[in-house]
């Protein structure tokens, strides 16, 4: 048994910041209904105890950085510092910090900077750049190939792009080098793409347990995040509403787990309580999925105004995350079908992320667009690439209901609507009515015959 | 943030997910999650065997390392099925003849902070030869958490414990190296500023020159072991996780995919089992074949009667790195410019304090040399990181700080060759 030696980071950034609006590192005290006011407090207490330790560190490495030109170890740990941040608070201008404390490791470290290389992928990966993230991987796996960190980004870049098989060698490598979180945490996605949601569950918590004592209070809270994403997509929204709750407790202010228990209030159509965890999700960091949701349920809730408003600054966002080099074609994709905007347009750049990045996310954004922009066949083609893995998710299970439907598939079309509607028929603030009403119509053109 | 591979990236939070239910499961996030912080807590740093006061001898081991201002002290717990070991041969037969076995608790929270309760454990004969835990209670005492004064426990015999978080007394231009031995004057101390957690042990010499095992009066030799009994790998079985003598050395000589055999074989074993691979690469480093047999068994030994200093065990100042680069190369001058920038206590524990903040300026330099420091053949640039002088860098593939420092020293050796060899110390 080996204790592999990982040592990373560093970086001297003074990077302009592209800075997203608003207070990512304070730590908000979000006090949560189920827990203790002492509980909170504590909690808060280490977590903002922590913020400072980590700032101390940060400057502790920079200075070392600046005093020392070769230094490696420094840079390679800025960037791991920089990139936490960016799970920590969405601020997407974290990952160009991160990147560039990684160039500048490479420029001193060519070569055998394993790190390096490495920590770029798994940077390139969550900027959507999955390609590069693939190349960067395969660079850094020879270098160590008993260490299970670049298995993992390159697993995740096969997801991306839509390569499972693949993704399910270098995920189960990930699991027998290091059976921790992460390595628990990607099985349960790619167990999810296939629709295999019990094991996708039990991998989850295999993932939970594995998470205490590890230090770093949002790992185990975006766990309980995904765990919830997972129930709440089962239709179990009291199981989600808990663990969102669970994740909040753990690392309060938590965005995920804020716009968890914003999406469990708006499946319950309880606009107010629904308004106020997206909204403080979004003044927290506005990740463009949370704006949208606030937007929707604005709309729900019959405030146009303030709906209008949110979408108005999704324009911003995605300027943002592009000068910051993240990619949200998917994202944008769904958006403007979701909300009939540029259709034509938006097929195109459809078509073009499907081509890149085939994967069933890809392919599913690509149907919902081809399917509002009146190309049945095309629309069918793509949600049957989606479907292919088996994917559960209601919805896509939706999306390929309505296409089945115009598409005349009456059997498929009910089969899939009846799935959508049994298992979980609160799944979308937007869709739910949508599709109970194309289940009845369905079923009363089947009574008619 | 220590460890840092430990950590993922973030793509769960930048993406945007897709899905209504499937949140992050999204094509956006595919969310990686954050490795875990891998546990290093039984990587060996160093070893070391000084004398302490009124003719005691200290043994000291680090672990741990790169530890950053902030950071606690961590050691591995015997829930968890951590082993540290402390192992003494006496009479010159490579076999142990006492084992200092020290075990830890969990965490509790105290007033001052995050503790461990510690056991040191004293094996005699058979049983000091083995990975067991066992032997009767030496001491007792509790770890120092980080910020606190050192909390020194003795036993009725007057020796003395700590463990806890301090300075990490190793020196060494660890980024010049890796640069491809781009020693500069004055070099950086790659440690400066970084902690590491430290066991200490202060003992009168009877307590392991005696013994059942008639030792030879003033001669032993020490070395640590660290295993851990992992019972969720299936093998209801103790593995060593690391094994040390002397600084560096099995580090250079061994292969990397050797490594964990080499860790699993006892001292007295290592001439017949290794021998022929250390002559292969003192040959190939054009090195003399006979260290084989200086450098076998890997054992720290000392004599209490002569000075210490290393290689008659080895003190917190001794600069080994330049020792070892003279040793392999044959040159005195033979350096990396790095000197001791450590402040240590007079008083057990002796290892300096922990660092609180930010790292202080470079060492000052030594005079100026009036040669450049030596021209080193181009060669592939060194490895990632092993920021210690341990074998602790276990399997990962080739990646061995001391190998690269033993290449990178036969290029000097070869750029040297008729005497020039730059490097003066100048002191």
């Amino acid at each position: 048994m080996i204790i592999a030696r990982s040592h990373i980071i560093l970086a001297t950034l003074t990077l302009p910041l592209v800075a997203i609006a608003c207070g990512g590192g304070s730590s908000e005290s979000t006090a949560s209904p189920a827990s203790s006011p002492g509980t909170v407090d504590r909690i808060s207490a280490t977590a903002t105890a922590d913020h400072l330790k980590r700032d101390g560190q940060l400057q502790f490495l920079e200075t070392r950085s600046a005093n020392d030109s070769l230094d490696v170890f420094s840079l390679t740990s800025i960037a791991i510092e920089h990139m936490q941040r960016a799970r920590e608070t969405g601020d997407v201008s974290e990952l160009t910090l991160a990147e560039s404390a990684l160039k500048k490791s490479l420029e001193i470290r060519t070569n055998d900077n394993y790190e390096g290389v490495a920590l770029l992928a798994a940077v390139s990966v969550t900027k959507h750049d999955f390609a590069r993230g693939l190349d960067l991987a395969q660079q850094a796996i020879p270098q160590k190939p008993k260490e299970a960190y670049a298995y993992g980004a390159l697993g995740d870049a096969d997801m991306g792009l839509g390569r499972y098989d693949d993704a399910d060698v270098a995920f189960e490598k990930v699991v027998t080098i290091q059976p921790d979180l992460s390595a628990f945490g990607r099985r349960a996605l790619l167990f999810t793409v296939r629709g295999r949601l019990d094991e996708a569950e039990k991998s989850w918590r295999d993932a939970i347990s594995r998470s205490e004592g590890d230090g770093v209070a949002e790992h185990a809270a975006w766990a309980y995040s995904q765990l919830a994403n997972l129930e709440f997509a089962e239709g179990k929204i009291d199981d989600a509403g808990a663990d969102y709750q669970r994740s909040l407790d753990i690392f309060p202010g938590y965005v995920h787990a804020l716009a968890g228990i914003g999406r469990v209030a708006a499946s319950k159509q309880d606009w107010p309580t629904a308004i106020d965890y997206y909204t403080r999700a979004i003044n927290r960091i506005p990740l463009p999925e949370y704006v949208i949701a606030l937007g929707d349920v604005y709309a729900a809730s019959g405030d146009q105004t303030r709906a209008q408003q949110q979408f108005a600054l999704i324009a911003a966002i995605e300027q943002l995350y592009a000068a910051n080099g993240v990619n949200l074609d998917l994202q944008i994709g769904l958006y403007n079908a979701d909300h009939d905007r540029d259709v034509a347009s938006t097929v195109e750049r459809a078509k073009n992320a499907y081509a890149v990045q085939p994967s069933v996310q890809a392919a599913d954004v690509l149907a919902w667009v081809e399917f509002k922009s009146g190309d049945v066949p095309a629309a069918r083609e793509a949600i049957d690439h989606a479907l292919a893995t088996g994917i559960q998710d209601p919805l896509v299970l939706f999306h390929a209901g309505m296409i089945y439907k115009v598409a005349h598939d009456n059997a498929r079309a009910k089969q899939l609507l009846e799935t959508v509607e049994q298992k979980s028929p609160r799944f979308s603030v937007l869709y739910a009515s949508t599709a109970k009403q194309a289940l009845d119509d369905l079923n009363a053109h089947a009574a008619a015959n | 943030m220590r460890k840092l591979l430990a950590v993922l990236g973030g793509a769960a939070v930048i993406g945007t997910a897709l899905f209504a239910g499937f949140g992050s499961a999204s094509g956006a996030d595919h969310a990686d999650a954050p490795l875990a912080k891998a546990n290093h807590a039984l990587d060996l740093a160093d070893v070391y065997a000084f004398a302490g006061s009124n003719g005691n001898v200290v043994l000291g081991i680090t672990v741990n390392g790169l530890a950053m201002p902030g950071d606690q002290p961590v050691f591995e717990t015997k829930t968890q099925g951590g082993l540290y070991q402390i192992k003494i041969d006496n009479n010159g037969d490579a076999v142990p003849d006492i084992s200092f076995n020290i075990t830890f608790t969990t965490n509790q929270s105290d007033a001052t902070g995050q503790t461990q309760d510690v056991v040191v454990r004293k094996a005699v004969g058979a049983q000091a030869d083995s990975l067991s835990d066992g032997g009767e209670v030496f001491m007792e005492g509790t770890t120092t958490s980080a910020g606190q004064p050192p909390a020194v426990s003795h036993n009725f015999t007057n020796d003395s414990l700590f463990a806890g978080l301090r300075d990490d007394p190793f020196f060494f231009d660890l980024d010049a190296f890796k640069a491809g031995l781009k020693f500069r004057n004055p070099g950086v101390n790659f440690f400066a500023g970084l902690n590491v957690s430290a066991i200490v042990l202060e003992v009168s010499p009877e307590e392991i020159m005696g013994g059942p095992q008639g030792g030879k009066g003033t001669a032993a030799g020490v070395w640590a072991v660290t295993s851990k009994d992992d019972s969720t790998n299936g093998a209801d079985q103790r593995q060593v996780i690391d094994r040390m003598g002397r600084p560096a050395v099995a580090t250079v000589f061994i292969p990397a995919d050797q490594k964990d055999a080499f860790n699993n074989t006892k001292p007295a074993d290592d001439l017949a089992k290794w021998k022929s691979t250390l002559v292969a690469k003192l040959q190939s480093l054009n090195s003399s074949p006979a260290l084989a047999d200086a450098l076998l068994p890997d054992i720290l030994t000392f004599d209490t009667s002569k000075p210490f200093g290393f290689l008659n065990g080895r003190k917190l100042t001794d600069d080994v790195i330049d020792a070892e680069l003279q040793l392999i190369t044959g040159s005195p001058a033979a350096s990396d410019f790095v000197d001791n920038d450590s402040t240590f206590l007079s008083v057990f524990p002796y290892i300096g304090a922990p660092n609180t903040q930010a790292v202080a300026a470079p060492t000052a330099a030594p005079a100026p040399t009036t040669a450049p420091p030596p021209v080193v053949p181009t060669r592939p640039t060194g490895p990632i990181a092993p920021p210690n002088t341990g074998t602790g860098d276990g399997t990962s593939g080739g990646n061995s700080m001391l190998v690269w420092l033993a290449l990178g020293i036969a290029g000097v050796a070869v750029v040297a060759t008729g005497g020039a060899v730059a490097a003066r110390r100048g002191r």
